[in-house]
Protein backbone atom coordinates (compact mmCIF):
# COMPACT_ATOMS: atom_id res chain seq x y z
CA UNK A 1 0.00 0.00 0.00
CA UNK A 2 1.30 3.23 -0.99
CA UNK A 3 1.84 5.76 1.96
CA UNK A 4 3.12 8.95 -0.46
CA UNK A 5 0.45 11.31 -0.75
CA UNK A 6 0.14 12.36 -4.02
CA UNK A 7 -1.32 15.80 -5.05
CA UNK A 8 -2.40 17.51 -8.27
CA UNK A 9 -3.32 21.13 -8.42
CA UNK A 10 -5.11 22.97 -10.93
CA UNK A 11 -3.22 25.80 -12.82
CA UNK A 12 -4.28 29.69 -11.79
CA UNK A 13 -8.03 30.31 -13.08
CA UNK A 14 -8.53 26.57 -13.61
CA UNK A 15 -10.53 23.91 -11.78
CA UNK A 16 -9.76 20.07 -11.58
CA UNK A 17 -12.73 17.78 -12.35
CA UNK A 18 -13.49 14.00 -12.28
CA UNK A 19 -16.58 14.81 -13.59
CA UNK A 20 -18.16 14.18 -10.53
CA UNK A 21 -16.11 16.55 -8.08
CA UNK A 22 -14.64 20.10 -8.69
CA UNK A 23 -11.40 21.08 -6.63
CA UNK A 24 -8.26 23.51 -6.99
CA UNK A 25 -6.35 20.45 -5.04
CA UNK A 26 -6.28 16.83 -4.98
CA UNK A 27 -5.22 14.15 -3.09
CA UNK A 28 -5.34 11.39 -4.56
CA UNK A 29 -6.42 8.04 -3.14
CA UNK A 30 -4.02 4.99 -3.76
CA UNK A 31 -5.74 3.78 -6.83
CA UNK A 32 -6.29 7.27 -8.46
CA UNK A 33 -4.23 8.37 -11.22
CA UNK A 34 -3.64 11.74 -12.31
CA UNK A 35 -5.17 10.89 -15.76
CA UNK A 36 -8.85 10.58 -13.97
CA UNK A 37 -8.59 14.61 -13.93
CA UNK A 38 -8.79 17.37 -15.91
CA UNK A 39 -8.87 21.13 -16.16
CA UNK A 40 -11.85 23.56 -16.78
CA UNK A 41 -12.01 27.51 -16.43
CA UNK A 42 -13.47 28.70 -13.50
CA UNK A 43 -15.97 30.31 -15.84
CA UNK A 44 -17.26 26.87 -16.69
CA UNK A 45 -16.67 25.76 -12.97
CA UNK A 46 -19.04 28.45 -11.48
CA UNK A 47 -21.61 27.76 -14.57
CA UNK A 48 -21.12 23.74 -13.66
CA UNK A 49 -21.99 24.69 -9.98
CA UNK A 50 -25.37 26.33 -11.11
CA UNK A 51 -26.97 24.00 -12.84
CA UNK A 52 -26.21 21.64 -10.05
CA UNK A 53 -27.92 23.77 -7.72
CA UNK A 54 -30.82 24.43 -10.30
CA UNK A 55 -31.31 20.79 -10.24
CA UNK A 56 -30.95 20.16 -6.60
CA UNK A 57 -33.33 22.54 -6.24
CA UNK A 58 -36.12 21.06 -8.34
CA UNK A 59 -39.37 19.39 -6.33
CA UNK A 60 -40.42 16.38 -7.64
CA UNK B 1 -84.69 -6.36 27.99
CA UNK B 2 -81.90 -7.96 25.44
CA UNK B 3 -78.63 -8.03 27.06
CA UNK B 4 -75.27 -7.33 25.51
CA UNK B 5 -72.67 -9.15 27.04
CA UNK B 6 -68.87 -9.09 26.17
CA UNK B 7 -65.95 -6.61 26.45
CA UNK B 8 -66.74 -3.10 25.36
CA UNK B 9 -64.01 -1.08 23.70
CA UNK B 10 -64.43 3.01 23.72
CA UNK B 11 -62.36 3.81 20.21
CA UNK B 12 -64.08 6.95 19.55
CA UNK B 13 -65.77 9.21 21.25
CA UNK B 14 -67.20 12.62 19.94
CA UNK B 15 -68.86 15.51 21.50
CA UNK B 16 -72.41 16.83 20.21
CA UNK B 17 -75.11 18.95 21.85
CA UNK B 18 -78.66 19.76 21.54
CA UNK B 19 -79.96 16.16 21.95
CA UNK B 20 -83.10 16.83 23.25
CA UNK B 21 -83.78 17.70 27.15
CA UNK B 22 -79.56 16.96 27.36
CA UNK B 23 -77.57 19.87 27.02
CA UNK B 24 -74.50 17.93 25.66
CA UNK B 25 -73.25 14.36 25.25
CA UNK B 26 -70.57 11.62 23.68
CA UNK B 27 -71.38 9.23 20.86
CA UNK B 28 -68.87 6.09 20.94
CA UNK B 29 -68.32 2.99 18.95
CA UNK B 30 -68.70 -0.22 21.53
CA UNK B 31 -67.18 -3.78 20.47
CA UNK B 32 -69.71 -6.85 21.42
CA UNK B 33 -69.03 -10.18 20.56
CA UNK B 34 -66.61 -9.00 17.75
CA UNK B 35 -69.33 -6.79 16.04
CA UNK B 36 -69.05 -2.79 16.40
CA UNK B 37 -72.40 -0.97 18.12
CA UNK B 38 -72.93 2.40 17.84
CA UNK B 39 -74.03 3.70 21.55
CA UNK B 40 -73.96 6.59 23.55
CA UNK B 41 -73.19 8.45 27.29
CA UNK B 42 -73.94 11.55 27.78
CA UNK B 43 -74.34 14.80 30.00
CA UNK B 44 -75.26 16.54 32.02
CA UNK B 45 -72.91 15.22 34.25
CA UNK B 46 -70.25 14.09 32.05
CA UNK B 47 -70.53 10.36 32.23
CA UNK B 48 -73.00 9.84 34.83
CA UNK B 49 -75.97 9.01 32.60
CA UNK B 50 -76.80 7.02 30.38
CA UNK B 51 -79.68 6.30 27.92
CA UNK B 52 -81.74 3.04 27.58
CA UNK B 53 -80.04 2.75 24.55
CA UNK B 54 -76.49 2.11 25.91
CA UNK B 55 -77.82 -1.80 27.27
CA UNK B 56 -81.01 -1.65 24.81
CA UNK B 57 -79.60 -0.82 21.35
CA UNK B 58 -82.83 -0.74 19.20
CA UNK B 59 -85.65 -0.70 21.48
CA UNK B 60 -86.44 2.97 21.03
CA UNK B 61 -85.04 4.87 23.61
CA UNK B 62 -83.19 7.13 20.72
CA UNK B 63 -86.16 7.72 18.92
CA UNK B 64 -84.14 10.20 16.26
CA UNK B 65 -80.40 10.41 15.61
CA UNK B 66 -78.88 11.75 12.90
CA UNK B 67 -75.07 12.91 11.88
CA UNK B 68 -73.91 15.78 9.75
CA UNK B 69 -70.36 15.25 10.17
CA UNK B 70 -67.61 13.59 12.22
CA UNK B 71 -68.28 15.66 15.73
CA UNK B 72 -71.82 16.86 15.39
CA UNK B 73 -75.65 15.09 15.83
CA UNK B 74 -79.31 15.64 16.24
CA UNK B 75 -80.76 13.57 18.56
CA UNK B 76 -84.05 12.59 20.42
CA UNK B 77 -84.21 10.86 23.34
CA UNK B 78 -86.31 9.22 26.51
CA UNK B 79 -85.35 9.22 29.74
CA UNK B 80 -81.76 8.84 30.63
CA UNK B 81 -80.25 6.01 33.20
CA UNK B 82 -78.21 6.93 35.95
CA UNK B 83 -74.59 5.01 36.51
CA UNK B 84 -72.28 5.05 39.66
CA UNK B 85 -68.52 5.35 39.08
CA UNK B 86 -68.64 5.03 35.80
CA UNK B 87 -65.71 6.75 34.62
CA UNK B 88 -63.43 4.29 32.33
CA UNK B 89 -63.17 4.08 28.85
CA UNK B 90 -62.34 0.81 28.70
CA UNK B 91 -64.57 -2.03 30.85
CA UNK B 92 -64.26 -5.60 31.72
CA UNK B 93 -67.48 -8.30 32.31
CA UNK B 94 -67.53 -7.11 35.79
CA UNK B 95 -67.85 -3.64 35.89
CA UNK B 96 -70.54 -4.18 32.66
CA UNK B 97 -72.54 -6.28 35.34
CA UNK B 98 -72.15 -4.01 37.68
CA UNK B 99 -73.18 -1.05 35.67
CA UNK B 100 -76.36 -3.40 34.66
CA UNK B 101 -77.53 -4.18 38.10
CA UNK B 102 -77.30 -0.23 39.19
CA UNK B 103 -78.73 0.99 36.22
CA UNK B 104 -81.94 2.47 37.39
CA UNK B 105 -84.13 5.68 36.00
CA UNK B 106 -83.22 8.72 37.94
CA UNK B 107 -85.85 11.47 37.08
CA UNK B 108 -83.97 15.13 37.45
CA UNK B 109 -85.66 18.24 37.87
CA UNK B 110 -83.74 20.77 36.01
CA UNK B 111 -82.46 22.18 39.04
CA UNK B 112 -80.41 19.23 40.03
CA UNK B 113 -79.34 18.99 36.15
CA UNK B 114 -77.66 22.10 36.21
CA UNK B 115 -76.19 21.36 38.99
CA UNK B 116 -74.80 18.45 38.01
CA UNK B 117 -73.84 19.97 35.03
CA UNK B 118 -71.87 22.78 37.02
CA UNK B 119 -69.79 20.07 38.69
CA UNK B 120 -69.13 18.11 35.91
CA UNK B 121 -67.82 21.38 33.41
CA UNK B 122 -64.36 21.16 33.56
CA UNK B 123 -64.76 16.64 33.60
CA UNK B 124 -66.71 17.07 29.95
CA UNK B 125 -64.27 19.55 29.20
CA UNK B 126 -61.54 17.98 29.15
CA UNK B 127 -62.81 14.90 27.87
CA UNK B 128 -64.17 17.10 25.29
CA UNK B 129 -60.22 18.38 24.29
CA UNK B 130 -58.65 14.68 24.61
CA UNK B 131 -61.96 13.73 22.32
CA UNK B 132 -60.71 16.10 19.62
CA UNK B 133 -56.99 15.15 20.10
CA UNK B 134 -57.12 11.43 19.43
CA UNK B 135 -59.64 12.50 16.67
CA UNK B 136 -57.37 14.16 14.92
CA UNK B 137 -54.01 11.78 15.57
CA UNK B 138 -55.88 9.17 14.49
CA UNK B 139 -56.70 10.22 11.55
CA UNK B 140 -53.37 12.11 11.06
CA UNK B 141 -51.40 8.79 11.87
CA UNK B 142 -53.62 6.42 10.59
CA UNK B 143 -54.34 4.80 14.27
CA UNK B 144 -50.52 4.31 14.38
CA UNK B 145 -49.80 2.72 11.06
CA UNK B 146 -48.59 6.09 8.86
CA UNK B 147 -45.32 5.90 7.50
CA UNK B 148 -45.79 8.53 4.32
CA UNK B 149 -44.68 12.01 6.49
CA UNK B 150 -43.67 13.67 2.60
CA UNK B 151 -44.40 17.48 3.62
CA UNK B 152 -45.83 16.24 6.94
CA UNK B 153 -44.76 19.07 9.27
CA UNK B 154 -43.24 21.48 6.36
CA UNK B 155 -42.88 24.83 8.08
CA UNK B 156 -43.41 24.09 11.29
CA UNK B 157 -43.25 26.01 14.47
CA UNK B 158 -42.33 28.90 12.11
CA UNK B 159 -45.95 30.53 12.78
CA UNK B 160 -47.20 30.15 9.46
CA UNK B 161 -48.75 26.58 9.67
CA UNK B 162 -50.67 25.23 13.07
CA UNK B 163 -47.51 22.95 14.03
CA UNK B 164 -46.44 24.51 17.51
CA UNK B 165 -44.29 22.18 19.35
CA UNK B 166 -46.31 20.81 22.65
CA UNK B 167 -49.76 23.00 21.28
CA UNK B 168 -50.48 21.24 18.12
CA UNK B 169 -47.80 19.43 17.45
CA UNK B 170 -48.08 16.32 20.17
CA UNK B 171 -48.12 13.18 17.96
CA UNK B 172 -50.12 10.10 19.87
CA UNK B 173 -48.16 7.32 18.10
CA UNK B 174 -44.89 7.14 17.29
CA UNK B 175 -43.51 8.56 14.26
CA UNK B 176 -41.27 6.00 12.15
CA UNK B 177 -41.48 7.52 8.45
CA UNK B 178 -40.55 5.28 5.35
CA UNK B 179 -40.36 8.23 3.42
CA UNK B 180 -39.43 11.80 4.94
CA UNK B 181 -39.85 13.81 1.59
CA UNK B 182 -39.95 17.88 2.72
CA UNK B 183 -41.06 16.21 6.33
CA UNK B 184 -39.42 18.83 8.33
CA UNK B 185 -38.54 21.62 5.65
CA UNK B 186 -38.10 25.35 6.96
CA UNK B 187 -39.24 23.36 10.53
CA UNK B 188 -38.21 25.48 14.01
CA UNK B 189 -39.23 22.67 16.14
CA UNK B 190 -36.82 21.99 19.05
CA UNK B 191 -34.54 19.45 19.27
CA UNK B 192 -36.52 17.46 21.21
CA UNK B 193 -39.22 17.09 18.75
CA UNK B 194 -36.63 15.40 16.02
CA UNK B 195 -35.58 12.96 18.76
CA UNK B 196 -38.52 11.58 19.06
CA UNK B 197 -38.43 10.15 15.33
CA UNK B 198 -37.71 6.49 14.34
CA UNK B 199 -35.54 6.63 10.97
CA UNK B 200 -34.48 3.68 11.18
CA UNK B 201 -36.54 2.45 7.94
CA UNK B 202 -36.76 5.52 6.33
CA UNK B 203 -35.44 5.24 2.58
CA UNK B 204 -36.40 8.62 1.28
CA UNK B 205 -34.36 11.96 2.76
CA UNK B 206 -34.94 14.08 0.09
CA UNK B 207 -34.75 17.89 1.34
CA UNK B 208 -36.28 16.17 5.03
CA UNK B 209 -34.41 19.47 7.10
CA UNK B 210 -33.98 21.81 3.82
CA UNK B 211 -34.50 25.28 5.41
CA UNK B 212 -34.54 24.46 8.46
CA UNK B 213 -34.27 27.34 10.71
CA UNK B 214 -32.81 25.38 13.58
CA UNK B 215 -28.77 25.00 15.38
CA UNK B 216 -28.81 21.38 16.50
CA UNK B 217 -30.16 18.23 15.39
CA UNK B 218 -30.41 14.95 17.18
CA UNK B 219 -28.97 11.96 15.88
CA UNK B 220 -30.21 10.78 12.43
CA UNK B 221 -30.61 7.29 10.84
CA UNK B 222 -29.69 6.96 6.97
CA UNK B 223 -28.92 3.34 7.26
CA UNK B 224 -31.77 2.64 4.76
CA UNK B 225 -31.86 5.61 3.15
CA UNK B 226 -31.77 5.55 -1.21
CA UNK B 227 -32.09 9.01 -1.27
CA UNK B 228 -30.77 12.00 0.57
CA UNK B 229 -30.73 15.05 -1.80
CA UNK B 230 -31.20 17.77 0.36
CA UNK B 231 -31.75 16.64 3.28
CA UNK B 232 -29.81 19.25 5.17
CA UNK B 233 -29.83 21.71 2.42
CA UNK B 234 -29.44 25.59 2.97
CA UNK B 235 -29.60 24.94 6.86
CA UNK B 236 -27.45 28.16 7.44
CA UNK B 237 -27.89 28.03 10.98
CA UNK B 238 -27.06 24.76 11.63
CA UNK B 239 -23.92 24.28 14.04
CA UNK B 240 -24.35 20.41 15.23
CA UNK B 241 -25.54 17.49 14.20
CA UNK B 242 -25.01 14.68 17.57
CA UNK B 243 -24.76 11.66 14.96
CA UNK B 244 -25.31 10.36 11.20
CA UNK B 245 -25.67 6.94 11.13
CA UNK B 246 -24.64 5.49 8.11
CA UNK B 247 -24.03 2.55 6.06
CA UNK B 248 -22.27 1.41 3.30
CA UNK B 249 -25.38 1.53 0.83
CA UNK B 250 -26.26 5.33 2.65
CA UNK B 251 -26.00 7.72 -0.64
CA UNK B 252 -24.51 11.37 -0.60
CA UNK B 253 -26.42 14.17 -2.49
CA UNK B 254 -26.45 17.73 -2.05
CA UNK B 255 -26.14 16.78 1.71
CA UNK B 256 -24.53 19.85 3.03
CA UNK B 257 -25.54 22.59 0.49
CA UNK B 258 -24.83 26.17 2.25
CA UNK B 259 -24.41 24.55 5.58
CA UNK B 260 -22.48 27.21 6.54
CA UNK B 261 -22.68 27.26 9.96
CA UNK B 262 -21.94 23.18 10.36
CA UNK B 263 -18.91 22.97 12.83
CA UNK B 264 -19.60 19.47 14.56
CA UNK B 265 -20.63 16.44 12.77
CA UNK B 266 -20.04 12.52 13.94
CA UNK B 267 -20.40 9.50 11.44
CA UNK B 268 -21.16 6.21 13.51
CA UNK B 269 -20.99 3.05 10.50
CA UNK B 270 -19.46 3.08 7.09
CA UNK B 271 -19.19 5.61 3.88
CA UNK B 272 -19.30 3.53 1.29
CA UNK B 273 -20.80 6.15 -1.30
CA UNK B 274 -19.41 9.34 -3.59
CA UNK B 275 -21.14 12.02 -3.09
CA UNK B 276 -20.18 13.84 0.62
CA UNK B 277 -19.73 17.29 -0.15
CA UNK B 278 -18.35 19.94 2.66
CA UNK B 279 -17.21 22.73 1.08
CA UNK B 280 -19.85 24.88 2.34
CA UNK B 281 -19.00 23.58 5.58
CA UNK B 282 -15.93 25.83 6.24
CA UNK B 283 -16.45 25.77 10.21
CA UNK B 284 -16.14 21.84 10.20
CA UNK B 285 -14.32 21.02 13.56
CA UNK B 286 -10.93 18.71 13.23
CA UNK B 287 -12.96 15.76 15.33
CA UNK B 288 -15.92 16.46 12.88
CA UNK B 289 -12.93 15.70 9.86
CA UNK B 290 -11.63 13.21 11.46
CA UNK B 291 -14.94 11.52 11.93
CA UNK B 292 -15.44 11.41 8.44
CA UNK B 293 -12.11 10.27 7.65
CA UNK B 294 -12.22 7.38 9.89
CA UNK B 295 -15.64 6.27 8.78
CA UNK B 296 -14.53 6.01 5.05
CA UNK B 297 -14.60 2.59 3.69
CA UNK B 298 -11.39 0.62 2.98
CA UNK B 299 -11.64 0.30 -0.66
CA UNK B 300 -7.59 0.40 -1.11
CA UNK B 301 -7.99 -3.21 -2.73
CA UNK B 302 -11.08 -2.13 -5.06
CA UNK B 303 -9.83 -0.44 -8.66
CA UNK B 304 -13.00 -0.40 -10.30
CA UNK B 305 -14.09 2.87 -9.15
CA UNK B 306 -12.72 6.19 -8.15
CA UNK B 307 -14.02 7.23 -4.57
CA UNK B 308 -14.13 10.79 -3.54
CA UNK B 309 -15.15 12.84 -0.91
CA UNK B 310 -14.88 16.47 -0.78
CA UNK B 311 -13.69 18.37 2.10
CA UNK B 312 -13.10 21.73 0.74
CA UNK B 313 -9.52 23.66 0.86
CA UNK B 314 -10.66 25.38 4.43
CA UNK B 315 -11.53 21.74 5.71
CA UNK B 316 -8.42 20.05 4.28
CA UNK B 317 -5.91 22.74 5.62
CA UNK B 318 -7.14 21.77 9.20
CA UNK B 319 -5.35 18.33 8.38
CA UNK B 320 -1.88 16.64 8.77
CA UNK B 321 -0.94 15.03 5.96
CA UNK B 322 -0.85 11.64 7.72
CA UNK B 323 -4.18 12.26 8.67
CA UNK B 324 -4.94 13.01 4.83
CA UNK B 325 -3.25 9.96 4.02
CA UNK B 326 -5.28 8.18 5.95
CA UNK B 327 -8.17 8.79 3.59
CA UNK B 328 -6.23 8.36 0.57
CA UNK B 329 -4.50 5.37 1.97
CA UNK B 330 -8.46 3.68 2.12
CA UNK B 331 -8.46 4.27 -1.68
CA UNK B 332 -11.01 8.26 -1.31
CA UNK B 333 -9.43 10.64 -3.21
CA UNK B 334 -9.72 14.16 -1.34
CA UNK B 335 -11.01 17.59 -2.95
Amino acid sequence: MSTELRTISASDGMVLTNGEVYGKTVYLGVNDKPENWYEITDAEYRERMAELEAESLKMI
Amino acid sequence: MATIKGKWKWNKILDFYGCGLILSHYACNFESNGEEYFGFYFSPCHIEYIPQAFVEWGDNNITACESNNLTEYTCTMKEGYRLIDFDEQEIDDDLYNFIIANAEVVPQTIAEKLQVIAENEQRVFDAGKKSEYDAFWDRFQSNGTKVWYDNAFSEAGNGYTCWEYGVTYKPKYPIQPISAMNMYQITRLPYEAIAEVDFSKCTDFYGTFQYGVITHLPSIDLRAATRTSNIFGYMNRLEIIDELKVAETTPFQNCFNSCTNLKEIRFTGTIGQNGLNFTSCTLLSHDSLMSIINALKNYSQDTSETWTVTLGADNLAKLTDDEKKMATNKGWSLV
